[in-house]
Formats: structure tokens, sequence, C-alpha cells
């Protein structure tokens, strides 16, 4: 299945260097760019219609919320790079305003590119020969590397649950339209049962939705969370990390209510550190809500780290989170070597591993911690833990969903098998970049294990 | 001593690949030679006695709009005709006939023999004879003689005769189809060239008495009234009709099956070959399923005349007294008396991977491969590479650039570039879900898709041409006549078709849009005394034309997809790139594209793991050079040598 050739789509993609930086610039290039650059352009001396050249105005998002000033260069026919309409926005470097604008135009229905997208355009319009195709190459690269986890995982050829699970209920969907096509001799009336497969396609698309809505971040970074008992010190490793003031540090409990995150690199590559609340049985209102939070930033992390008053030792809490998530993996820190009344456990065999001595607040003890989290940071891969969807993912999984809606009503109205088939195709290559290719040799795999095909 | 005699191009096999291949040679007017093992058996339908069917009624009209024999023949000797899937909507709609077997292959022999510069041989191929890399001949053995046959292109359209071992219970029998010898040497000698050689397996039902049956329980199964031909030639369909019946299999078949599994050659492990599974034996079908309570049956006369009954559904291997017994437990077949019984079929074939996509070998050059041989299944599948073989050997001999048909606007190139790019592991047969522009590729415009190659290449006569050319301006006149007359609602027409339902807006509505409404037929604005006569058409231009309006919406996205395709499909790799040396490309895609070789963008752009930022790196490779062997200058395009 060849999405790759469409050229029907509207692409944008963030193409100056990594944020933050002094400006920003994001390309759009498609049959709809003009269309979304009046959506988003505010100016007062802007007459609604685009002609080739540079605007000075605001961006705004729905409601016209404003996301911020800028220019916008403007290409309104094939004179541009990519050889079709397009437009450069040029904002301010900050990550927070290119992630409103990203938002805003997968809002749209403009898609992420995919590496190197934009120059393949260029090729079929014929506005790039091969040999200023190799003199770009460098930049291909520089697009990559603003995926890196994705690469990396596909690659790896690792894929959730849940999308495993997308993609499986999508081949029984086309298997079983193609089978009322292929096979009608044997299987005359089976397109309703497309009904199963395709309610379990919509169900499994609204989870990952959800589940991207819930996460969703402005980084794409596999998460770190600091977890454990209210003052027991994550504030001051958050700090020590980062090597910088960031988290307000105080002596008093249940200071930190909100999540806090911030990117640190680790084995050379980034990371998203996020500093939970903490944890206590009695905690109420606000307190409660950022606890709440924390456990499903804990969910979604890649590894955590455990931090012990080491003046108190381990209570029901840490017990508890142990036991919990002790299928992720995670490095105990015990901490508050500075305090006089601290104490390394005696029995290291009643804990699960054994723990970093560590004053954070002093950065005393970092090089042992240090070398705890590579060693943690080499197993957690980015595949081993289940990744985040990226925007360009969460777009194609908004529109396979409505797409997969009106594939209902239209088996409900005995459309044609011949349409329904072409539609469920159309869905299954929208997603290709999520659940890898399925292709007529998987489809026929289901085809011919779950109907007895044969004269 | 060896007599030696020259041709242009050597064919052999007489099935249904090697008659299309041999047509196609002697037609494009050079010399060829067919050699068979028994000159009785050109054109035999060795399994089921039906042309056609869902995704093969493409391919038989795709091979009659090249030039090729199979749909005419299909028409002569056709004793029901039935068009599949007319409620699924109108691209996926295919044909299918019941043939007399025996008029089948008579009619075959008889245009075989009577083509001018095709010569029948009756010998077995002992061995290729080949030169650095390129076939010379081939040498054969007749009448204990041993000959050569010199040409500087040969084609290898064995079916299942290439190590051939039928299976029948725990009796085993060397031959590639039953009572005739196989092949045994040839598979060997490829080997030895360097050919990957696997081994597959099919089956076929026993044959039963039609008289020992009793229909008077059974469902009838009639064929379209009037029967619509194959060809898009002038042929007819002079034989009587006859009808087919359903029957079901129960739970005393499945418990007869069952009990007797380890006699059967499949479960016991005797056979190792992979069988097809769309085409399971009945021991597959009990065994895969075994809550489907009956499996149909349907019994097919194999021709007017004949007593032979052919029970579409029961391929089996089972011995003969378990055959007897569980077709016996059938309704309809209590009494049933066998004419032979099933049995199934261990062959060689080849890895297809290993041919480019003028089904010509990269081994050794002038040497092409049709039919079973690849690893497909099915007359059809087989004839429509036999003319494409056909065709490209003949045009490697007139110093021609190959014909290579695109993904894009045939179920042929989609079968092609199947084989050669991913090789099959189970006979290969056609779906229409293989096909991504399956809404493009129907049997109504085969003609109009393909016809103008046949022309091109001289298969296609100037009579026939003449008719195409005809054909294809009555259709652009009707398409100028839809988007012009313009209805009125104050009319006759305007008011005839509101008082139908159809209702016309004030300013009136052009007919190529009323057109494109689900309740307006080309048959209900023709029946218009005020409709413009160009609409005046034969059901089959008039087919055509209202599924071109009907469909535009999504025939245009694929047009879209279709061009862009054959941008990639024209730009080639050289053979002598060498991945390696191309920078930006991933160790891994490296790797594919070496063990894969695509031809062309279009096929890097099919293997998976191929991102446009690798097309890309490969695209700059092909321009600067970087990829290139030094030692290496052959040129890009074409054979490397004639």
């Amino acid at each position: 299945m060849r999405s790759r050739l469409d050229k029907s789509e509207t692409i944008f993609a963030l193409c100056s260097g990594p944020l933050p930086s002094a400006v920003a610039i994001v390309r759009v290039s498609g049959p709809r760019a003009l269309t979304i650059g009046r959506e988003i352009f505010r100016s007062p001396s802007f007459r609604g219609e685009f002609e080739r050249g540079m605007y000075f105005g605001s961006f705004v998002g729905e409601g016209e919320t404003p996301i911020d000033e800028g220019l916008l260069l403007v290409f309104p026919d094939h004179r541009s790079f990519t050889g079709e309409a397009s437009l450069e926005f040029q904002c301010h470097g900050s990550p927070a305003v290119v992630s409103a604008l990203e938002k805003r135009l997968i809002e749209l229905a403009a898609r992420p590119a995919q590496p190197g997208e934009f120059s393949y355009r260029a090729y079929l319009n014929e506005k790039l020969s091969a040999t200023e195709i190799e003199n770009l190459r460098d930049l291909f690269r520089a697009q990559d590397s603003i995926d890196v986890a994705n690469i990396y995982r596909r690659r790896d050829g690792a894929t959730t649950e849940l999308v495993q699970r997308l993609r499986s209920a999508l081949t029984g969907l086309l298997a079983v339209l193609d089978t009322a096509i292929d096979f009608s001799e044997e299987y005359a009336e089976v397109t309703q049962q497309a009904r199963g497969p395709l309610d379990l396609a919509i169900r499994e698309c609204s989870l990952a939705i959800q589940r991207y809505s819930r996460l969703n971040g402005s980084s794409n970074s596999p998460r770190v969370a600091l977890v454990g008992r209210p003052n027991a010190g994550k504030s001051s490793l958050f700090n020590a990390i980062l090597c910088r003031y960031r988290a307000i540090v105080h002596d008093k409990p249940g200071t930190t209510r909100d999540v806090l995150e911030e990117d640190f690199m680790l084995q050379g590559r980034r990371w998203r550190l996020v500093d939970t609340a903490g944890r206590h049985d009695k905690a109420t209102g606000t307190e409660r809500e950022g606890i709440e939070l924390g456990d499903s930033y804990l969910e979604g992390a890649a590894f955590w780290v455990l931090v012990v008053d080491g003046t108190v030792g381990l209570t029901e809490i840490e017990t508890d989170l142990l036991q919990r998530y002790r299928s992720k993996p995670f490095v105990i820190v015990w901490n508050k070597s500075d305090l006089p009344g601290w104490t390394y456990p005696a029995d290291l065999g009643a804990l699960p591993a054994a723990p970093v001595r560590l004053s954070a607040l002093h950065a005393d003890g970092m090089e042992a911690f240090w070398s705890a989290m590579d060693a943690l940071a080499g197993v957690s891969s980015p595949s081993a833990h289940g990744p985040l969807p990226t925007h360009r993912e969460y777009a194609a999984l908004l529109e396979v969903n409505s797409r997969l809606l009106s594939l209902r009503e239209r088996l409900d109205g005995d459309e044609l098998p011949e349409y329904l088939s072409e539609e469920a195709r159309l869905v299954v290559n929208l997603l290709e970049g999520l659940v890898g290719e399925v292709d007529t040799e998987h489809v026929l795999d289901r085809v011919f294990s779950e109907f007895c095909i044969g004269k | 001593m060896f007599h030696v005699k020259h041709f242009d191009v050597i064919v052999i096999g007489g099935g249904h690949a090697g008659c299309e291949a041999a047509l196609a040679v002697s037609r494009m007017g050079l010399q060829v030679a067919l050699v068979t093992l028994s000159a009785e058996t050109i054109g035999v339908m060795s399994c089921n006695p039906c042309i056609g069917g869902v995704g093969k009624g493409q391919l038989v009209k795709e091979i009659d709009a090249l030039g090729g024999e199979m749909g005419i023949n299909a028409d002569y000797t056709g004793i029901q005709f039935r068009r599949l899937n007319t409620r699924k909507g109108s691209a996926v709609q295919s044909s299918r006939c019941q043939s007399d077997k025996g008029l089948y292959a008579a009619r075959m022999q008889t245009v075989i023999t009577g083509q001018e510069r095709l010569t029948v041989i009756e010998a077995e191929v002992k061995r290729l004879i080949t030169d650095s890399g390129s076939i010379k001949g081939v040498e054969i053995a007749t009448a204990g003689q041993t000959e050569l046959l010199e040409a500087p292109a040969a084609l290898v359209t064995a079916g299942t005769f290439m190590k051939g071992v039928m299976h029948c219970g725990e009796q085993l029998t060397r031959g590639g189809r039953i009572g005739e010898a196989g092949s045994y040497g040839l598979s060997d000698q490829l080997a030895e060239l360097g050919f990957v050689v696997q081994r597959l397996k099919t089956g076929t039902p026993p044959r039963l008495k039609a008289e020992s049956l009793d229909y008077s329980l059974l469902q009838v199964q009639h064929g379209d009234d009037p029967p619509r031909r194959f060809s898009f030639s002038a042929t007819e369909i002079p034989l009587r009709q006859v009808q087919c019946h359903l029957t079901f299999t129960n739970a005393q078949t499945h418990k007869v099956i069952s009990d007797n599994l380890s006699l059967s050659p499949l479960y016991s492990g005797r056979i190792k070959g992979i069988g097809p599974r769309y085409c399971p034996s009945i021991e597959d079908k009990v065994v895969k399923f075994p809550d489907k309570p009956r499996h149909q049956v349907f019994l097919e006369p194999e021709a007017l005349d004949s007593d032979s009954i052919y029970p579409n559904g029961v391929s089996t291997s089972l011995p003969a007294e378990i055959q007897e017994r569980f077709i016996r437990s059938i309704p309809g077949c209590e009494h049933a008396e066998f004419l032979r019984y099933g049995y199934a079929v261990e062959y060689d074939c080849i890895d297809a991977r290993q041919l480019d996509h003028s089904l010509e070998s990269k081994l050794v050059r002038g040497l092409y491969f049709a039919g079973q041989v690849n690893g497909t299944s099915g007359y059809e599948e087989a004839a429509a590479q036999g003319i494409v073989a056909g065709i490209n050997a003949a045009l490697r001999v007139q110093g021609e650039a190959p014909l290579r048909l695109s993904r894009a606007e045939s179920y042929i190139g989609v079968m092609v570039d199947d084989l050669v790019s991913r090789g099959t592991n189970e006979p290969y047969r056609m779906f229409t879900s293989r096909a991504e522009f399956r809404l493009s590729l129907r049997e109504d415009n085969a003609d109009l898709r393909l016809r103008p190659y046949g022309i091109r290449v001289g298969l296609v006569g100037a009579e026939q041409a003449e008719i195409f050319a005809e054909r294809q301006r009555r259709l652009e006149v009707a398409r100028g006549a839809l988007k012009v007359f313009h209805v009125k609602q104050k009319s006759l027409m305007g008011e005839f078709l509101e008082g139908v339902g159809v209702a016309i807006p004030t300013s009136g509505e052009r007919l190529h849009r009323l057109l494109k409404r689900p309740e307006v037929s080309l048959d209900l604005l023709a029946s218009q005394p005020e409709s413009p006569t160009e609409l005046q058409l034969e059901p089959q231009d008039r087919e055509t034309l209202e599924i071109e309006v009907k469909y535009e919406g999504y025939i245009d996205i694929q047009a879209q997809e279709i061009q862009r395709l054959k941008k990639l499909e024209s730009t080639r790799i050289p053979e002598s790139m060498d991945f390696f040396l191309v920078p930006g490309l991933s160790h891994e895609v490296r790797e594919k594209l070496t063990r894969q070789r695509p031809e062309t963008l279009a096929d890097a752009a099919g293997l998976s793991g191929v991102t446009p930022a690798a097309l890309t790196a490969i695209l700059a490779g092909i321009k600067n050079g970087k990829g290139r062997n030094a030692a290496d200058t052959q040129p890009t395009t074409g054979h490397s040598s004639h």
C-alpha cells in the first residue's frame, strides 16, 4: 500500500533546528496550504487573499486564541521548493509556541511530514533534479533527528500492544470485506460480519487517542519519573540532575503540587525528567490530584527513581510502589546522607536492589547515581516501554477515527463491498506509519485462517 | 550424430502458458518450436473444467486484449457462462465459464497446428545449452535420438512436470499428470545453473460418472441468459448451455475423512510441498474448520457429451477406497461410480525473484519462465505469464526493449510484480484484493488498458485494431455528449425524468451530472427520444461509460496515484548499482536492496522499510553515479546484450 506516493495531503514540519531557538520555521506544503494560512494568519492590512510574498502579523489558534507574532512567507503556486502551494511560518523558537502551531495545523487537516517528504514532493513535481536532492541530503538527516525516538522504534520493529490490537482489527476488517469479493462463491453474504472488527478498530482507535490526550506533553522524549514520599528530596534530586535551580526546594512537606518536567541528556539521548508530587496517605484536594497525575506519569514512564528519606527508611508507601511498578525498571536512592539520622539499610536482602547513597541537596554521591541511571537508560530503549504516539500519529489517529465512524454508517447503509473495501484500505494506508505495513499477504493470512475457502 | 535445427524461440511445454507463448511469438512473425512430451495433451485442462472466476476473469480479458487465445477458446468451447459479483460493485465483477474440456483442448490444438511459423516437436528436453550466461538452445531426446534445437531465446513452461510425483493414499507415482511421465533432468540442471528450486503441491478431486448421480434433490445452478463472451474480438458462443448442481458434505463425510487421516499423505508427512490455502483438500477443510458442519460441493460437467463430473470442492489424496466411502456419504452421490480417483501432485518450481519483469531470468539471459513453474496456480495465471514471456522473448530476438506491464494498468502487471519482487511460498493465485488499483482494473476496460500494447507489438491484427479504434471513438464522442447535453426542466426529457423521480433543477442539468446520481442509469437516459444519438450504444460500451462516470471520484484519485507510480516505474536503477556505495542508506535497507535488486524506483518503493528519504538517496545515487561499480559500464536500460 503506497501511501508515500500520495501528495493530495497537506504536510508540515518544523524545518529549523532543535528548540528552543531564536526563530523557528514551520513549513507547510500541499493543496490546503493557502486555506490554512487564511485560518491562522491575522493582520489589520490583510485582505484575505495571499500573493507571493512576506507578511507580518499574528498567528491564532481555534477561537482566535493567540499563538505568536511573526512572519509568514507565502508561495501561492508551483513556484516553491516543493512545486506546490507552500507557507513558512517564522515564529519564536519556543517549544510551547511551536507545539501550539503544530496542534493548530493538525486541526486544520494538515499532517506532519515524513522525513524527506518535502524533497520527495519536489522530485515528484519535477522541481528538483536528483543531483540537487543529493545536495539536500544533509537536510533530510536533520529532519530524521527530530524524530529519533520514532525511528529507533520502527527499526526495532517494536509496537505497543495497543497498536498491535488496532492493526489486527483493521486487518480483520479488510479480510471480511475482501472475502465478500474474492470468495463470493463460498461466502456470498459476509459483508455484515465486518461490523465486529470495525467496532473493535473504532474502540482501539479511541483508546489510542485518549492515551495520547492524557499523556501528551510538549516533548516526545521517554520519561523518567521521580517518585517518593513528601519531603524525601525529590525536588532536590530533580535540581541536581538538571544542575540548576528549577524546582522550588523547601523543607515543608508537600511543596510540589504540580508535575514538573524538564529534558535532560543521558547516554546521548534526550529524556524527560518528571518530578511528581510526594506520596502519603492523607493527601487531600489539590495534593490528591497531583498524586493521581503523578500516577499516570509513572505508568507512562520508561523507568523511575524511588527517592527514600534515609533518615526514615522504607514505609508501606515505598513497599506498595515497589510492588505495583516492579515490572518497570527503577533505581532506589537512599537520600539525605548529609543528615545525622541517616542510616543505610543493614539487610539488603529485603530490598529488590541495592540503594544508591546520596545527598541530593549537596549533589554528593551523584557519580554512583549516574552510573545506575546509565544502566537503566541502556535497558529502557523507547521500544521497551511502549512509546507515546507522536503528533504525526495523533493526526493519523484522529482522521482514522472519523473515517471509521463514517465507514460504519456506510456499512449500515448497505453500500457495495467494493467501496467499503476501498475506504478500509485508505484507512489502513493512513495508519501505515503507526501500525506498520498491512499488505495483501497479511489480509490473506486472516482470510484463510478465518474462512474456509475453496470450492 | 546430432541433428541441429534453428528457431527464433523455443517454448518448452504445451500447457496454457506454453500455448499463449508459442502463439504470441509466431504471430509476431518469428519461428518458434513448441516442445512437448505429448502433442495430444496440448491445451489440456488438467484440473477443473472452468475458465475465469473472481480476479481470474480479469486476467482472461487482459490476455484477450493483448491478442491472446484463451478468451477466444473459452467462448467457442464454453457450456455455461456466469458473471460473478454482480451485487458487490461494478469494478469487481468477474466472468467465469464451464468449458467442454475435450473441445477446449481440441480447438487449441487446431489453432496451434494451423499457426504459421509454429512447429510442434514431441520430445523430452534433456538439457538447456547455455554459453557465458546466455541461452543458446536446448538438447532434446526423441525416439532414441538426441537433437539440438538452437535459438537465441527459450521459454520454460514445465507446469507440474518437473520432478512430478503423484500421491493417492500410500500409492506413489512419478509423473506430472495422471498417466503421463514427468520431466526429471531439467530441475537438476536449473539448480546447477544457480536457480533456487522449491517444492510445491496441488491436488485434484476424483471424477464421477454422471449417470450414477441422483440430481433430483440437488440445488440447480443456471448460467446467465444470455451468456456474455470473454473476447473483445468477434467470437460466438456456439455450444448448447448446461446447468451445474450444488450439494454439501455432512457429518458422516467428515467422520470418514477424520477417521482415515493417517492414510492421507498430507497428514502422514509424506507430502513435503506446500499446497494452496485457497484451494485446500477436503482433508484440510475438515481438520482446520472442525466447526463447519458442511462444505459446498459443485458438481460440474466436464463436457457436453462425456459422462464425467468434476466434484469441485473435494480435492483429496486419500486412498481410493476411502474416497469412495466419503463421496458416497454426500447427497446425490450415494451410488457414485468413479471414473478416476483424486490425487495430489508435488512438483518443483523456481523462485520467481530470480526473474525480471519481462519474466526473463537474471541468471541466464534469453531464458524465460512462465506458469506453474514460477510458483503460480491456475490456467489463467499460467496463460497470462505465457503471453508476457512470449511477447518479451520475441521482442528480445527482434532487438526491441521489453514490455513491462504496470501494477497500475493490469492484473497481469500486479501478478508479475508480486512474483518477481516478492516471490511466493504457496501456489500463487490471483485475487482482486492483490490489486491496489482495483477500481480502475476492470473487465469492461481491459481492452482500453491493454489493446494498445497488443497492437504495438503486432499481436493484434489490423482488423481487430480497427474495431478497437472504433470503440474508442464511440466512447469519446459519447463522453463529450454527456458533458455537453443539457436537460431542461421544461422539456419532454426533463418532464419524463421528473416523472420517474429524478429531480431536475430549474436551471436544468447536464447529463453527465445526472448520471452520477445513484438512481440514474445510462439505459434510462438513452431511452428518451430527445437524448443524443451518441448514447445509442452497445451494452459493452454503455457499461464502460456508465462505470467511468459513476466512479469518477475514485477513479480520479487512483489516476493521480497511477501517474506518480508510472514516474517512479520509469526511473530505472542500473543493474550495476552497488547500494553499499550509496550514501545515506541504513545498513538494513542496503542489504534488502542488494538482495532484491529492484529494477526501478517503484520497485524499491514497494519494498518494506524503504522510506521517501531512502528513495531520494537512491535517486541521488543513480544520477551522480556514486553507487556505480567502477569496473562496470553496462547500459541502464533494456538488455545488457543482444
